[in-house]
């Protein structure tokens, strides 16, 4: 089977090939259901990209904000993402991940502004968003930790939607095989299969794994920059029968980078009898993604603009 | 004299190569010690530099202090209570906060510097830890349980309960014996009261969790008054599963468990299913599994909390409740889509969740990237595919607790773990697409009954059974309760999309239907009333005016064109009705008899629809008009909402009876049977789906079951 090919301006020219900033129909197609508020389209955003984002504040937070903050300022941020969603434009240039944390660090300033406000026994000050979707020079900028952790996190939107999509039998045998760097022997042997049918089930994944990072790459960018950065990073999605080795060994890279990242990047999970600095377990009513979506839903839609999503 | 230089030479060579060993010992002796300087240096700045924050920080904390006290003494004096508290409050923020300070200066930072750092680190964050886990006498006081003294507190949860420790009193020991059941002699007493801040909507959630633990015995008793309400439950004495966890890891190397540490692990998962297995077999769905909420006393895990347990029956929406992590994030998309509990399958769940308690054990860490989330320590290989199967995709998780169980009980029974492959675990056999490559004697064919017909799988890209509910809410008022049983069993079948390449065994069962003389062969083996059940939804599906015959049972199959004779629809109705009519005692009727009878239903009859492929509602619609023209009753009338709601409970029976004893077509459709044979309201059970050709088309798929008697 082949790969499915990357359509619109993603595929518009080698790398480097100026294109017209305009984003492709899956971006565009997203970006419509987050405007839409659909609810689907904004767990999406928060399963792929809420870990990311928890980082980043925890990281700029540091030793101010503890994991359940950073939750919640998580939560807030993909909240004025939903407010900025209406007014991004896409002709400024801004990167997918710049965009995304250009709101976060604005949603982090105005938590201190709120803390600081409360101090001093005042309400909290409104926060001009006017920067929101700029992205040209956010301070302090998108680093290169902070863009490869961005990169990981659509390699495993990538990932998980191709395991939907392959079955759990396939993909085990591509899991073993590549990602935990099995031969095709251990994997036969363990799983009471010819080292053939190990071999035919690790090119069936392997394309599917290319269609899905070609598509997610398409979806969660905004310029052609981002998109080329499968081709950069060696997971050419159209590539000739002598890339698959690459292919494989970078997306093994990929995947033990993001493990090792995983964890230390994230707050561990609430718990109901832990420390103080992580009280509550069970998440509370109105907590998490389903608070967002509420919080959403209750707003009305921005406005489309026509003029910039086709 | 040539020799003699050469021997010079080697001797000079030697020398020098001595030397410049020397020379680069010394170099490197005196880098190490310039290296340790500067980090002798750099310890003692970090230290100057962690004195100075923290005497600020002792400094700003006594001063903010001092400053907020007038601010207690003025509201005190105009009567401001609460913003006097408000500021006491924060005093005694500041005065904390220095405290801090104060240690560190005086202690953590100096033991610091004398590279104790590590014992500094554990006080810091033990310490806290244990206070804030200690006894609250006096909080403890102020609650009274009639016939219980309470001797202490135990940290709340997120429920917005309090937690009691407490003794039975004598008489309270004698009432429970003089009822033939004994109190343990320490308890915990969850309460919640309007006036500590308990909502009416946690009580009303936490006392539906308690309707379903009374039921598993876990509860000894509850009360309720006009201000309160509490239960009370055994007190398990132990450790919760995070720091048991902790504890095994450091005994063991890094690279992971010790064989000792393994099979506690494996002890405790398989505790962790026992439980499960008694709350699925109960009806009930756990919502919460999670190393905070599993306790480990005597060396056996215990299952507590069921703060979230909600009936798998249940019919109010999803909500998300869960914890991170440990919650399956399909989940929460259903829960997002409003789906009703009944719907889903909170059994693989639940399962989802003990798989990641698992990696817990094994990582001593969560998986912070779900079924995508690498097992890095040394771990046997079945333990990982155990895993990797109970937290992979919904349809090929494992179907119930015991299914896994199984698993790691073949695991804890290897003489070495490590050498025991996937394919030799109990449930292999199961995991779909494996079947293709595994010996014909290795994976015995289930019983199949007779009548079993084959579905095609679902399409690709099917990821969850459940999403047409949208679809189900459009639907005009058809005289049926929908679920989404039928879809978890095509979503099974879905296993064996890649079966199909290869199987032997499957494509032998494909196509020994095909080889049909008068009609199929699958049909020919039908006991006489089912045969002719199956003939009536056949009559009462052509009776729809469908252009093309429309397949019964599976679009390889068309009884009506293999049949040379087929009966009528008259007569098939017939036949039909005089089975129903004598399973259900009423008298078979007459040909000339009007065939609808409101009084005396010949039949009741449930029908079953795949959310997965939803059948088109029109056809559903026109089949229900049919069946009752013909003197069927239809269960679920939404004309009623007693019958509605009986219907829901049906279905959700139904699907219970599925999630925890499915694995493949066959065992679906045993269980399906047997729901049926222990339903004896239930005269049949129709499932239909839409054909996997798509919506466009017209087929639509049927499967009749009858009860046995």
């Amino acid at each position: 089977m082949a790969a499915p090919r990357v359509e619109g301006p993603a595929a518009a020219g080698p790398l480097g090939t100026p294109t017209l900033p305009v984003l492709s129909d899956p971006t565009t197609h997203f970006v419509r259901r987050l405007r839409d508020r659909d609810p689907a389209a904004w767990f999406e955003l928060w399963e792929n990209f809420g870990p990311v984002l928890r980082a980043q504040l925890s990281r700029w937070g540091r030793g101010r904000i503890g994991p359940e903050t950073a939750q919640d300022l998580s939560q807030e941020t993909l909240t004025a993402l939903a407010d900025a969603i209406g007014r991004h434009d896409p002709s400024r240039g801004a990167r997918f991940s710049t965009w995304l944390l250009a709101i976060a660090r604005h949603t982090l300033s105005g938590e201190i502004d709120r803390r600081m406000a409360q101090k001093r026994g005042r309400g909290r000050r409104s926060l001009s968003l006017e920067e929101e979707t700029a992205g040209a020079s956010p301070d302090p900028g998108p680093d290169a930790r902070y863009e490869q952790q961005v990169f990981e996190a659509k390699v495993a939107a990538a990932l998980r939607a191709a395991e939907r999509a392959t079955g759990f039998a396939d993909f085990a045998v591509y899991r073993s095989r590549v990602l935990e760097g099995k031969t095709g022997r251990e994997v036969a042997e363990a799983l009471a299969l010819s080292e053939a049918t190990v071999s035919r089930r690790v090119a069936g994944v392997r394309e599917r794994i290319r269609g899905r990072l070609a598509e997610v790459f398409v979806k969660y960018s905004f310029s052609d920059e981002e998109r080329d950065e499968l081709l950069r990073k060696g997971l050419d999605p159209n590539p000739t029968k002598g890339d698959d080795a690459a292919f494989d060994a970078v997306l093994a890279e990929v995947y033990h980078s993001m493990q090792s990242t995983g964890t230390a990047r994230n707050a561990p999970p609430e718990r109901e009898t832990g420390s103080r600095a992580t009280p509550a377990a069970p998440s509370a009513p109105g907590k998490g993604i389903a608070r967002v979506v509420r919080s959403l839903l209750s707003r009305p839609a921005s406005p489309l603009r026509e003029e910039t999503l086709p | 004299m040539t020799a003699l230089s050469i021997v010079g030479l080697v001797l000079f060579g030697l020398a020098a190569a001595l030397g410049l060993g020397l020379a680069a010992g010394v170099l490197w002796l005196v880098w190490q010690l310039v290296k340790l300087v500067v980090r002798l240096v750099v310890h003692v700045l970090d230290f100057a530099r962690r004195e100075l924050v923290d005497s600020v920080q002792v400094a700003g904390a006594v001063f903010t202090g001092a400053a907020m006290a007038p601010l207690v003494a003025i509201n005190f004096a105009l009567l401001r209570m609460g913003a006097a508290r408000h500021y006491a409050r924060s005093i005694g923020d500041e005065v904390k906060s220095a405290g801090v300070g104060l240690w560190r200066v005086a202690l953590g930072n100096p033991l610091r510097l004398c590279f104790l750092g590590g014992v500094v680190d554990h006080v810091e964050r033990r310490l806290p830890d244990a206070m804030e886990r200690s006894p609250r006498s006096r909080r403890a006081r102020r609650a009274t349980f009639e016939g219980y003294d309470v001797v202490g507190t135990l940290p709340s949860g997120g429920s917005g309960a309090q937690l009691f420790v407490a003794r039975p009193r004598a008489a309270t020991q004698k009432r429970f014996l003089a009822q033939g059941r004994a109190l343990p002699r320490e308890v915990v007493i969850k309460s919640f009261a309007l006036e500590a801040g308990s909502t009416l909507p946690q009580i009303v959630r936490e006392s539906r969790a308690l309707e379903a633990a009374s039921r598993l015995g876990l509860v000894c008793e509850h009360q309720l008054s006009a201000d309160h309400f509490y239960y009370v439950m055994p007190y398990v004495k132990g450790e919760d599963l995070d720091r048991v966890v902790r504890g095994l890891h450091a005994q063991s190397s890094p690279e992971g468990l010790g064989p000792q540490e393994l099979a506690l692990v494996l002890g405790y998962a398989t505790d962790l299913l026992d439980h499960l297995g008694r709350f699925h077999a109960g009806g009930l769905w756990h919502k919460d599994v999670k190393p905070a909420n599993i306790l480990v006393a005597s060396g056996r895990a215990h299952l507590v909390d069921f703060g979230l347990v909600t009936p798998l029956a249940s019919a109010m929406t999803l909500t998300t409740h869960g914890t991170e992590y440990y919650r399956d994030p399909e989940m929460v998309r259903l829960a997002l889509q409003g789906v009703k509990v009944h719907e889903v399958d909170g059994v693989r769940f639940d399962i989802y969740s003990a798989g990641a308690v698992l990696y817990t054990m094994i990582e001593n860490s969560f998986p912070a990237h779900g079924s995508l989330s690498a097992i890095g320590k040394r771990c046997p290989e079945a333990l990982r595919w155990i895993v990797q199967r109970a937290m992979g995709e919904m349809k090929a998780r494992y179907a119930s607790a015991g299914e896994m169980r199984a698993d790691l009980a073949a695991l804890a029974a290897a003489r070495d773990p490590f050498e025991l492959k996937p394919a030799d675990l109990p449930s292999f056999g199961r995991t779909g697409s494996f079947v293709a490559d595994r010996p014909a004697h290795a994976q015995p064919e289930p019983a199949i009954p007779a009548f079993a017909p084959t579905f095609e799988p679902a399409p690709e890209g099917r990821a969850c059974a459940f999403r047409g509910r949208r679809g189900r809410r459009r639907m005009p008022s058809v005289a049926l309760a929908t679920v989404g049983l039928f879809g978890l069993f095509l979503s099974t079948l879905g296993f064996f999309t890649s079966a199909r390449q290869a199987s032997a065994v499957t494509a032998e069962r494909l196509t020994v239907r095909t080889a049909s003389a008068e009609r199929p062969e699958w049909m020919r083996g039908l006991p006489e009333r089912e045969r002719k059940l199956v003939e009536l939804a056949q009559g009462v599906v052509e009776d729809l005016g469908e252009a093309e015959p429309t397949p019964l049972l599976d679009r390889g199959v068309d009884p009506v064109e293999t049949s040379p004779t087929p009966a009528s629809a008259e007569d098939v109705d017939r036949t039909a009705e005089e089975i129903l009519a004598t399973e259900s005692g009423a008298a078979p009727p007459s040909p000339d008899e009007p065939p609808v009878s409101a009084s005396a239903p010949r039949g009741r009859v449930l029908v079953l629809e795949d959310l997965n492929a939803p059948a088109d509602s029109k056809a559903t619609a026109q089949l229900c008009g049919k069946l009752a023209e013909r003197g069927f009753e239809v269960v679920g009338d939404e004309a009623d909402p007693d019958a509605a709601a009986r219907a829901v409970e049906l279905l959700a029976s139904a699907r219970h009876a599925l999630g925890i004893g499915t694995a493949d077509e066959a065992e679906t459709q045993v269980a399906l049977q047997r729901f049926l044979d222990a339903t004896p309201e239930l005269d049949a059970l129709i499932v239909l789906s839409q054909d996997a050709d798509g919506p466009g088309a017209s087929a639509q798929l049927y499967r009749v079951f009858t009860r046995r008697q």
